[in-house]
């Protein structure tokens, strides 16, 4: 039997990853268990511009992209989160590629390289579209990057798989083949990975 | 009625067509009694086609109509996945509607009965189980009066106030929602602050609670009751002389 893990979908640019990162560690944590980080470039969503002439469906997605904004910044700053800069335009497509490279170095090193790449780039001290700045993480935190070649195709056949799972966005937890979008359900999650006793949460 | 201002510490809109709303409505009550507040309960009647397309399917559940992208399809279908297996762990049942409803009357209902707690938690128990067992027409104003009868309130003065000022209420409401930052439900408005979803009730909690201990994160959980307050110790003879 294969020892349970947490697999994670997530995206570097997005807010939802960033704040489910810190509290999905401290459930590893507690029940001993590894998270498998599996980086999942969605689209980076920014606050439209309020129009006059704006449809109610405009309205609405335009009134809720404010309120995850005013929402993010409030559960950064509880955790503690530096956030100086938005993820507008970002392709995270090259630090998945390296998260990917990061994880055949074993589960510590992948984590310690997923929080030193969440941590300075929303701190915006780190380009993650640059292959040199994404080297020198990895290379600060004695990573084996390997034969870097390969990733593009290792690359796509990560997201092509994860896509064939279910995923279509993140954060994304994958547990007894279970889909769960969002740090909400870590509850869930504990109760699922510690054998489903007692009343389930709601 | 402003839509971020109440003479209730806490302000909970519901609607009645949605299942994440039905997941929120026992844990939301059971905040009145652990904290001894009254919540001023409030309908929001969401326009989900403005924002996730729209769909029919028959009595087979094949879809015969359909306005979605694939991307509001994913979604739509994960979230109905999401709540019946949170509802299944509470012994609700939720079966997929058939068609977007309208709720606007049911919400009218919820004004009518808010003067009544009993009225109105009844009221809010009887259609939520009946419309998701879909037992009930939310767009028959004569089943919404049946139910507002059946939870003990005053069915003729509901049917007037359906079409008068119940009417003019809602519909003003609705319309000042979205600029105040309220746009689904559940939601929570709290000392002026927005709160969307239920994964918010541990700071809703927090908050009422006066913010005893570290604040905490969003999460899907069960609550214990809180212990009831404890009477005040009694005055020794002569304290107050």
């Amino acid at each position: 039997m294969t020892a349970p893990t947490i697999d994670l979908a997530f995206d570097f640019a997005s807010t939802a990853s960033l704040l489910a990162f810190k509290p999905t560690c401290a459930l590893a944590d507690e029940l001993g268990i590894d998270v498998r980080w599996l980086p999942f470039p969605t689209k980076t969503r920014t606050v439209p511009a309020k129009r006059p002439d704006e449809t109610v469906g405009e309205r609405h997605a335009r009134v809720r992209a404010e309120y995850v904004a005013k929402d993010f910044a409030r559960y950064a700053k509880l955790q503690g989160w530096t956030i100086a800069r938005d993820a507008a335009g970002v392709h995270s497509e090259l630090a998945s590629m390296t998260c990917l490279a990061a994880n055949d170095n074993g589960p510590e090193q992948a984590q310690a390289f997923v929080a030193r790449v969440f941590r300075d780039f929303w701190a915006g001290r780190l380009d993650i579209e640059s292959e040199a700045a994404l080297g020198g993480v990895a290379a600060e935190l004695d990573l084996e990057l390997g034969d870097t070649s390969r990733l593009p195709a290792q690359f796509e056949e990560h997201r092509k798989a994860l896509t064939e799972r279910g995923v279509f966005t993140v954060p994304t937890y994958i547990v007894d083949d279970q889909l769960f979008t969002g740090r909400q359900h870590l509850p869930m999650i504990r109760w699922l990975l510690t054998g489903s006793q007692g009343p389930g949460p709601l | 009625m402003h839509p971020l201002q109440s003479a209730s510490p806490l302000i909970v809109y519901m609607d009645f067509k949605s299942p994440f709303a039905y997941l929120a409505k026992d844990p939301s009550w059971q905040l009145e009694a652990d904290f001894g507040i009254q919540i001023d309960w409030r309908p929001l009647t969401l326009n989900i086609p403005s924002f996730l397309g729209s769909a029919k399917v028959d009595k087979a559940g094949k879809v015969v109509e359909e306005n979605r992208t694939p991307r509001q399809w994913q979604s739509v279908r994960y979230e109905y996945m999401d709540a019946k297996r949170y509802a299944r762990l509470k012994d609700i049942k939720v079966y997929g509607p058939q068609k977007i409803w309208d709720s606007a009357l049911a919400g009218i209902g919820l004004l009518w009965n808010r003067a009544d707690r009993r009225a109105l938690r009844r009221y809010m128990d009887v259609v939520y189980e009946r419309f998701w067992l879909r037992q009930m027409d939310i767009e028959n104003p004569e089943t919404v009066a049946d139910a507002v009868a059946e939870a003990g309130s005053d069915r003729a003065g509901f049917l007037d106030f359906l079409h008068g000022e119940g009417r003019r209420q809602h519909d003003q409401l609705q319309a000042a929602l979205h600029p105040a930052g309220v746009f689904g439900v559940p939601t929570y408005v709290i000392e002026g602050e927005v709160f969307f979803g239920r994964e918010h009730l541990p700071m809703v909690r927090w908050l009422l609670g006066g913010r005893e201990g570290p604040a905490p994160d969003v999460a899907y959980d069960r609550f214990s009751p809180r212990p009831p307050v404890p009477p005040a110790p009694p005055v020794p003879p002569g304290a107050n002389s």
